[in-house]
């Protein structure tokens, strides 16, 4: 069974990117520009990755992460900043999320927490 | 009366008194008998003069012929007949052309032209060339000559002349292995010349001096041409090729920019906007300015570089310098810093290792075997970004490959949504959606290929002697680190079972190390320019196998 992708993150742009290239690569990817909603897909489904932009509208990406990984703790998310020094980067970081993507993403880090 | 009138009148007045006085001194004006005596006297003896003769005075024209010294030559003077003198002939000329032995190289039709407006228009025509020997030609032994691009001069536009870029124009003449330097001229023999009188001329033997072939230097089928890339060198007695271009001042206007295939040593400073590209190693003991330095083998600058965010030094080998600030290296050896880097960013292929007081503010270095520096970051500084453990020349083709991936993407869903809002376009767009598809496909397999060979080093280390203060951001082989507190003497190493970065006490194994010049630059540098570069452990290798980040406990 191919792996999963969660990718939330209002640019559209970046979503259909992530899309279209790693659905190409075999995985299963679903993209939203909602945090909301992403929220609440990345706590009732099971992913094997989860990306999520830090800056976002409504609820930020280290929001995300504290309440996925306070609804479901073994979940593997990866912060996806602009600058690593951002502070919602490092608060996602030392919620628990597993690491930084520097923006837009990073092919070869997704596949090393795919792997 | 008109001036002329009176000095007229005043030379016949004066005249006429000065006979009579001759008379009266000669005479005495009281005898008249002592009058005729004395012109008995004058006359006794002297021919009767016909009265004809008084009226006008008459003489033939003449030619006066002279032979140069060496008989080479012989040049003549023409003078025209005077009253009801005869006209000067061709006869007269011959004969007395003939008389002074002239035999060869006369030229008949200068001596008539001449004679005929000499006689015509009654004019002196004084040393005329007549007659010409014929020179001989020198022996002259085979020589070398130098291609003209070798010894032309460097031709700069003035200021009316088209725009040049100055920086361009280099004062070195640089020679390729192979290329000809120089072509041998075979020998002259020489040739017997005949002088105006008919006698044979001996030719001379011709001692050429030329530049002899010199270092670097070889024979090929008659030329001599370059035996090594180089900078052609040349002096009154012999032409060579340097393999170390050794620029005396600091690169600027005066020099212009510099693509050298071998060594470059460069005793002052890189100014700014210059570029300087070495085949091999650079040594520069000045500063090195907002420039682009490219180099095949190491770099060693005794001071620093002061880049404004300009500079780019990409190096093949190792760095090593006094200071970085403003300015991007990347360097495929270890780049050794004694004192600071500062908002530079570096990518080395092994560590970036600073003095035992270096310190490491703002930035991103990407060091695949590790840092060793004395402080990182600092209390309120500019946020510092340290990656380790991961091949960045594989990390740059990876982004490359992404940006095409993120272009392809987004024009594939245009060319989706267009058919998707217009089926009749659907035949014309859907080779093109095919097409672009891919293309993905062929960059993601190629990203695949990359990233299970990207090269990682999982004992990478970051080593602070000092302190390393709250901002830093570290990551080793893909797992993020964030400083929140101020540590001191620590280690950063990988846990991969753990999946995370964890710090250990840096105790100083064997006390600061003096580092090891690399490369043959190095080996330019001054004396005593020693400098100590600490290390928590020897370099871990590269090809210490490949990490994968493990799934947090």
């Amino acid at each position: 069974m191919a792996k999963s992708i969660l990718v939330i993150d209002d640019e559209i742009m970046i979503l259909d990117a992530i899309k279209i290239i790693f659905e190409d690569m075999g995985y299963t990817v679903q993209t939203t520009s909602d945090p909301l909603h992403g929220t609440e897909e990345a706590v009732n489904k099971d992913f094997d990755l989860i990306l999520t932009d830090v800056r976002m509208p409504v609820r930020n990406g280290a929001e995300v992460t504290e309440t996925v990984l306070a609804r479901k703790p073994g979940a593997r998310i990866l912060v996806i900043t602009a600058y690593p020094n951002d502070p919602l980067a490092e608060r996602a970081v030392r919620a628990g999320a597993l690491g930084l993507l520097k923006k837009p993403f990073e092919i070869a880090k997704i596949l090393d927490y795919l792997t | 009366m008109a001036p002329e009138h009176g000095a007229n009148l005043q030379r016949l007045i004066q005249g006429s008194e000065e006979l009579i006085r001759d008379l009266e001194l000669g005479t005495g004006a009281e005898d008249s008998l002592a009058l005729v005596r004395a012109a008995e006297a004058h006359v006794d003896g002297e021919p009767a003069v016909s009265l004809e003769s008084f009226s006008e005075v008459s003489a033939d024209g003449t030619v006066v012929v002279e032979v140069s010294p060496d008989s080479m030559e012989a040049r003549a003077s023409f003078h025209p007949p005077v009253g009801k003198g005869n006209f000067l002939t061709l006869e007269d000329a011959e004969h007395l052309i003939d008389v002074r032995g002239i035999t060869f190289g006369v030229d008949w039709e200068a001596v008539k032209g001449c004679i005929l407006t000499c006689n015509e228009e009654r004019i002196d025509i004084p040393d005329v060339v007549i007659a010409r020997g014929k020179a001989p030609v020198a022996e002259a032994p085979e020589f070398l000559v130098l291609s003209d691009r070798l010894v032309t001069p460097l031709k700069r536009e003035g200021p009316a002349g088209p725009r040049v870029d100055f920086k361009e124009l280099s004062i070195f003449t640089l020679v390729r292995k192979g290329e000809v330097l120089a072509e041998l001229q075979p020998k002259r023999e020489g040739v017997m010349g005949t002088n105006v009188r008919g006698a044979a001329v001996s030719f001379s033997r011709e001692r050429t001096s030329y530049p002899r072939p010199g270092r670097n230097t070889q024979w090929s089928d008659g030329n001599v041409v370059a035996s090594c890339d180089g900078r052609f060198q040349l002096n009154a007695d012999s032409f060579w090729v340097d393999e170390v271009l050794d620029i005396v001042g600091s690169v600027d206007l005066r020099v212009g920019n510099i693509d050298f295939p071998g060594d470059v040593v460069i005793r002052g400073e890189i100014r700014d906007g210059f570029t300087v590209k070495a085949g091999k190693s650079m040594f520069c003991v000045g500063c090195i300015g907002a420039a682009r330095v490219v180099c095949g083998g190491d770099l060693v600058t005794q001071q620093g570089v002061v880049g404004k965010d300009k500079a780019v030094i990409l190096v093949g080998g190792a760095v090593e310098a006094k200071f970085l600030e403003g300015c991007a290296v990347d360097a495929g050896g270890a780049v050794r810093i004694r004192t600071s880097v500062l908002n530079s960013t570096v990518h080395t292929g092994d560590r970036l290792e600073l003095g035992e007081r270096g310190i490491v503010i703002g930035g991103i270095i990407k060091a695949q075997n590790g840092v060793s520096a004395a402080q990182i970051g600092t209390d309120r500084g500019p946020r510092t970004e340290i990656y380790c453990g991961v091949d960045f020349k594989v990390e740059q083709k990876l982004v490359w490959i992404r940006d095409r991936g993120i272009a392809l993407a987004n024009r594939l869903r245009e060319v989706e949504n267009r058919i998707k809002t217009d089926p009749r376009v659907g035949p014309v767009l859907e080779p093109l959606r095919v097409r672009i598809k891919t293309a993905i496909h062929k960059l993601n397999e190629s990203a695949r290929t990359l990233v299970v060979g990207l090269d990682r080093n999982e004992q990478a280390e970051v080593v602070a002697y000092g302190t390393v203060f709250p901002g830093a951001y570290l990551e080793i082989c893909h797992i993020s680190h964030f400083l929140t507190r101020p540590v001191h003497r620590v280690s950063f190493r990988l846990d991969k079972a753990g999946g995370r970065i964890v710090e250990s006490r840096w105790e100083p194994s064997s006390g600061a190390r003096k580092s090891r010049a690399p490369g043959a630059a190095a080996a330019a540098a001054a004396p005593g320019d020693a400098r100590s570069f600490p290390r928590a452990s020897p370099t871990a290798s590269p090809s210490a196998g490949r990490p994968r980040p493990a799934a947090r406990s």
